[in-house]
């Protein structure tokens, strides 16, 4: 990387380096344009993330991130609170709600089973979801782990967990991306979506 | 540039956009590589980039680290759900920590695949047991099934005989009901790979289990001790 003459400066851009999706061309560029043109954004910038990583805790109940014991979600109390949605990470909260077809609780696993590297239900939480299952509160589990092979263990794994509590579990289907074509769609997926196929509804 | 069909044993992210991948090949074994830009690459497709996927890979090596240009899908993934899936993953398990590295043995890499297209199927237990006898066989660990190891005296049906892991077996005379007791007809049977009953099902998995101990091969196998906490849990109901 190329040196410049602010030990500061390079710490800087060393820094945002870091960060997901962020190259050196890109952490330099962001770097001079913050010190030279947006000190204020920049000084901002910094305070949020202090407090973020700070003051951000994760929710008792759920564990996604929250300001207090428990999250925003958990403390709402208009939701669905038969279901629960299981997700391995906190970003995929915010895609089930972005999908606006689900309204009811989660609960996030922090990963997902990998035998090989000895992550089992231990390791991602399985203890603190099964005490929430013992209240007896719920009657739907859906299943919203990776499509891959660990996420398809994980997934058998919580199945078995809710039949021991008599929660019905669910899984999202295997399907074809809206708007795709069969000739595009992989052999695989394929194959999955005509196993999981659906009755078409009569109006 | 390499070119193999194989399958993917591991894998896991590196930084953002890379992927350490855990290859076994059918003709170069196995092999540590790097796949670099797999969130825009066509030629590193994620649905590809999947164990129990048959694949043909692409690879060229350079130094200790492979890097991987292209996988390509050979064929359908082979579908494995719950205690099958479990077995699958221990299987890459073993390979990825018995198997030494760039060693080529294309018997050893069928009987690996054979393996993994038997676990769908309803004798996948004594498949999986017969696949570990294997392995101690092509590591040189597998005691002698046909003779005892003091006299080289032939092993007989009906005697019974007593196990130790690093020599073999050894007749018993007194006859206890013990674990560690087996029947000469059960060994004769095991050194046929006939494994269609439970006790010989414990007798190989007796064995796998002592030898692997013995020799501290591989002291914690994690997809078995993952597996034993799955099973605590489904026990308690
Ligand atoms: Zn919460």
């Amino acid at each position: 990387m190329t040196q410049f003459a602010s030990k500061k400066l390079n710490d800087l851009i060393h820094a945002l380096k870091m960060l997901p999706s962020i190259g050196p061309k890109s952490a330099q560029r962001i770097a001079f344009q913050l010190l030279q043109h947006e000190k204020d954004i920049a000084m901002h910038l910094s305070e949020k993330l202090k407090d973020a990583v700070e003051g951000l805790r994760s929710c008792n109940t759920c564990r996604m991130f929250a300001d207090e014991e428990t999250c925003i979600i958990c403390q709402d109390e208009n939701r669905d609170l038969k279901k629960i949605c299981i997700v391995e990470s906190p970003i995929d909260v915010v895609s089930m709600e972005k999908s606006n077809a689900y309204h009811g609780k989660y609960f996030i696993l922090m990963g997902h089973l990998s035998p090989i590297d000895g992550i089992g239900p231990d390791e991602i939480g399985v203890p603190l979801l099964e005490s929430l299952l013992a209240q007896g509160q719920f009657d739907e589990m859906i299943v919203a782990t990776s499509m891959t092979v660990e996420g398809e263990a994980t997934a058998h794994m919580l199945s078995v967990l809710a039949r021991k509590y008599a929660i019905s579990p669910t899984r999202l289907a295997f399907g074809l991306p809206v708007g795709s074509e069969l000739e595009y769609i992989d052999q695989n997926t394929l194959s999955r979506a005509i196993l999981g196929r659906n009755a078409i509804k009569e109006e | 540039m390499n070119r193999d069909i194989g399958f993917i044993l591991h894998q896991r992210d590196f930084r953002d956009t890379s992927k350490i991948l855990d290859c076994y090949t059918q003709s170069h074994g196995r092999f540590r590589g790097i796949a670099r830009g797999i969130k825009s690459s066509k030629r590193l497709l994620k649905q590809n980039i999947q164990p129990f996927q048959p694949l043909i890979i692409n690879w060229s090596q350079k130094g200790d680290l492979a890097s991987i240009r292209e996988i390509e899908s050979d064929g359908l993934m082979i579908s494995l759900s719950g205690k099958r899936l479990m077995a699958g993953f221990y299987i890459n398990e073993i390979i990825l920590k018995v198997v030494p590295e760039d060693e080529s043995d294309p018997a050893l890499f069928s009987l690996y695949k054979g393996t993994l297209y038997d676990l769908p199927e309803q004798n996948w237990v004594s498949k999986l047991r017969s696949f570990e006898i294997s392995i101690l066989d092509f590591l040189g660990y597998l005691p002698s099934l046909e003779y005892e190891y003091l006299n080289n005296t032939p092993i007989e049906t009906s005697k019974t005989y007593e196990f130790l892991p690093s020599d073999g077996f050894r007749e018993s005379l007194h006859k206890e009901d013990n674990k560690n007791y087996f029947n000469g007809d059960l060994i004769k049977r095991l050194s046929n790979l006939d494994l269609d009953s439970d006790p010989s099902l414990r007798l190989a998995k007796y064995i796998f289990d002592s030898v692997i101990l013995s020799q501290s091969l591989s002291p914690s196998v994690n997809s078995r001790k993952v597996m034993r906490q799955l099973i605590n849990l489904s026990k308690e109901f």
